[in-house]
């Protein structure tokens, strides 16, 4: 899952971008209101946190353009503002959600999270692939009752393919999703990654969940191909 | 509670009554007084007429009375009354009215006629008229020719005669009756017209004021940007509009300024804190981080130091708001504290490479308070640099001339503009509407402004070309 965070306090910047990332999230950050209009414009991120006041560019008028293009992002404002005027135009201007500061950074990733369901027309927080069982709010996986320890990358890498169960999904979506500029990307990660996910999610006697499909890409389902 | 319509009410109503029931009395009494004047002129003539025809024959009194031209002294109904008394006591001659009965004497006065009031002999109320006369004397009495035709009444020799006339005075009561009753009906109809139609003026007449004060009751904190209509208010009324308008004006830009202080407080603080927690958050919920955590623990060092900062300054401002302070003067070089302080930013100006161009003299000695002084002249140092861009030039003047000493204070600036020059005193004002960046917090100029008026220096901030700052700090000196 890859989140924008569009923030001009530099202490906050770092502090919310460790929190993501540690969850398992790609983090893009910026301080500025036009260089997060763009990125914004130029990746698919699935939510992009933003503040209203920032340099450059004013968070309402990033929204208000991002929305204007009919972009579909989902839009959490991040802000001090916090009168009943502002959450109504923030909200009314296209945000998804709106948190004031200061705020609990459990409440943050909550609301994230719950952005990431919506996007994905998920509103259980359990997601269950035959006898493959993830909670994404406890971040725990279970197959046929056994608990599977993943790292966070491999849990994002998993719950990104369980939200789009059934369907194909590219190297490159999977590479634009879940990683952000930090990494170096190598050719090989999203595979050597697959591979490590593969071997966690083995049981035997069950058949493979990650079916891999020559020149297109990957496919979580329960049923054997 | 106090009421000015019911004032004017209770007042006006009070007066008008009280000329009213004055004038109605002063009508009454006039009128009764010319009624009761011709009643008694009505028996003056009577009474003279009878003098007239009384006549001295030797020793002797006589009446020349005829009944048929006076029948009024001989009927039954309602008759009239007159009796006339020789001088010692013995009635003269009497009406036939009288009947048995006899008049009252009085002792008259001669030749003035007396009247007054009685109960005739039939009981009825009545007006005598009574005086003492000489009767006329017959001409072939007459022993010299001293009293031809002198009248009866100045002579002073001969029969005194005593005349009395009564007649009844019941209509004219009546007519005293009738008259006040019409005053008394009048008055109670004029009071009541009056009683009504004052009030409803006086309502009407301030209802100019009862607008004023409906328009003034949906004014509140959300509407005071409203302003009162000017147009066809009464002149008197105009200055409390204008008044009250400026009023408004000022609520306003209080309220406005109070608005924008509590926003950007709220922003001064909300986003440290949010810093705080966040960085705290994180660190306790992978405490396997001890890079995050060692960082996140020095920055959370110089949050606070900044939240202090702020919190200090925004005391200091409010202890000298409300607290005239006993403020220590001593005699300061001023050229020499400019030099001092601009010398502890040479770091800062070779960073920005700004170019700096000092005009100082030699000494200026001024007398003001040394920390004070000091806290100005570094506030607007350090917002001279901090707002001045890269490559930029800043200039710094003192100017003593006359009883004067100017610090002149110009640096290159592109991002004010005029309506931004009444904003720059208001704490915590930044030009940054993003409020970025930690180097200040829009308290420098709040601080100078305060210490200013505080040490009776006059500040002043103008814009005088594009891109250019300019900060005058004057000090007024006393004359030796």
């Amino acid at each position: 899952m890859k989140v924008l965070l569009v923030e001009d306090s530099k202490r906050l910047q770092r502090a919310i971008g460790e929190g993501l990332r540690k969850s398992g999230y790609a983090v893009d950050i910026t301080c500025n209101g036009e260089e997060g209009l763009w990125l914004a414009e130029s990746n698919e991120y699935d939510v992009v946190i933003l503040d209203l006041m920032l340099p450059g560019l004013d968070g309402l008028t990033v929204l208000r353009r991002l929305r204007d293009q009919g972009r579909q992002t989902h839009v959490l404002i991040l802000t001090a503002k916090d009168t009943v005027e502002d959450r109504v135009t923030g909200l009314k201007t296209g945000a998804d959600d709106y948190l004031t500061k200061p705020f609990a950074f459990d409440e943050l990733l909550a609301r994230v999270e719950a952005l990431i369901r919506r996007k994905y027309a998920s509103k259980n927080p359990k997601i269950y692939i035959g006898d493959l069982s993830l909670d994404t709010l406890r971040r725990e996986v279970t197959r046929a009752g056994r608990s599977i320890a993943l790292q966070p990358r491999e849990y994002a890498l998993l719950e990104y393919l369980a939200l789009r169960a059934g369907q194909i999904v590219s190297r490159t979506e999977i590479e634009q999703s879940l990683y952000d500029d930090r990494q170096d990307l190598m050719s090989n990660v999203v595979d050597s990654a697959i591979c490590s996910l593969r071997k966690k999610l083995h049981c035997a006697n069950e058949p493979e969940l990650i079916q891999t499909r020559r020149g297109m890409g990957y496919l979580l389902t329960a049923e054997e191909s | 509670m106090s009421s000015i319509r019911r004032r004017l009410t209770r007042n006006l109503l009070l007066g008008v009554l009280s000329l009213l029931l004055t004038g109605n009395l002063l009508m009454f009494l006039i009128v009764r007084f010319w009624l009761i004047e011709q009643f008694d002129l009505n028996l003056n003539t009577k009474v003279h007429a009878f003098a007239q025809m009384l006549e001295q024959e030797r020793e002797r009194v006589e009446l020349d009375f005829k009944g048929e031209l006076m029948p009024e002294y001989e009927r039954s109904e309602q008759p009239e009354y007159f009796q006339l008394w020789l001088e010692d006591g013995q009635t003269l001659e009497r009406s036939p009215s009288l009947q048995q009965s006899e008049l009252p004497r009085r002792n008259f006065r001669l030749g003035i006629e007396e009247y007054w009031n009685l109960k005739l002999p039939d009981g009825r109320p009545g007006r005598a008229v009574g005086m003492r006369i000489y009767p006329e004397i017959d001409g072939k009495d007459r022993k010299d020719g001293s009293h031809q035709g002198a009248e009866p009444s100045v002579r002073t020799n001969g029969i005194a005669v005593d005349i009395m006339l009564a007649r009844d005075r019941s209509e004219l009561d009546r007519n005293l009756w009738a008259l006040l009753l019409g005053s008394l009906l009048l008055g109670g109809a004029m009071a009541a017209v009056i009683g009504s139609l004052v009030p409803w003026l006086i309502l009407s007449g301030l209802q100019p004021l009862n607008t004023l004060a409906e328009e003034m009751r949906t004014i509140d904190s959300k509407s005071l940007d409203r302003r009162f209509q000017e147009t066809g208010v009464p002149n008197e009324l105009l200055p409390i509009y204008r008044r009250m308008n400026d009023l408004l004006q000022r609520l306003h830009q209080a309220f406005q300024r109070e608005k924008r202080l509590t926003a950007d407080m709220a922003h001064e603080l909300k986003t440290p804190i949010a810093e705080l927690r966040a960085m705290a958050d994180v660190a306790l919920k992978w405490p396997d981080n001890r890079q995050f955590a060692l960082e996140s623990l020095k920055e959370s060092q110089a949050v606070s130091l900044r939240m202090e900062s702020i919190v200090e300054t925004m005391l200091t401002l409010a202890r000298m708001e409300g607290d005239r302070q006993r403020i220590e003067y001593a005699v300061l070089d001023l050229a020499e504290m400019i030099r001092l302080i601009w010398s502890a930013q040479q770091e800062c100006l070779a960073s920005k490479k700004i170019q700096l161009s000092l005009k100082l003299p030699e000494r200026c000695e001024v007398r003001s308070n040394q920390h004070m002084l000091g806290c100005i002249i570094n506030n607007l140092i350090d917002n001279a640099i901090e707002h001045c861009p890269a490559k930029g030039a800043i200039s710094c003047e003192l100017r003593s001339e006359h009883n004067a000493v100017t610090v002149l204070l110009e640096n290159t600036n592109d991002a004010l503009v005029e309506d931004d020059l009444p904003h720059l005193c208001e704490p915590l004002w930044r030009k940054d509407a993003s409020r970025s960046g930690d180097n200040h917090a829009g308290l420098g100029l709040s601080i100078v402004d305060s210490f200013a008026q505080h040490l009776n220096l006059e500040v002043y901030f103008k814009l005088p070309k594009r891109n250019l700052f300019h900060v005058s700090l004057c000090f007024l000196m006393e004359d030796s």
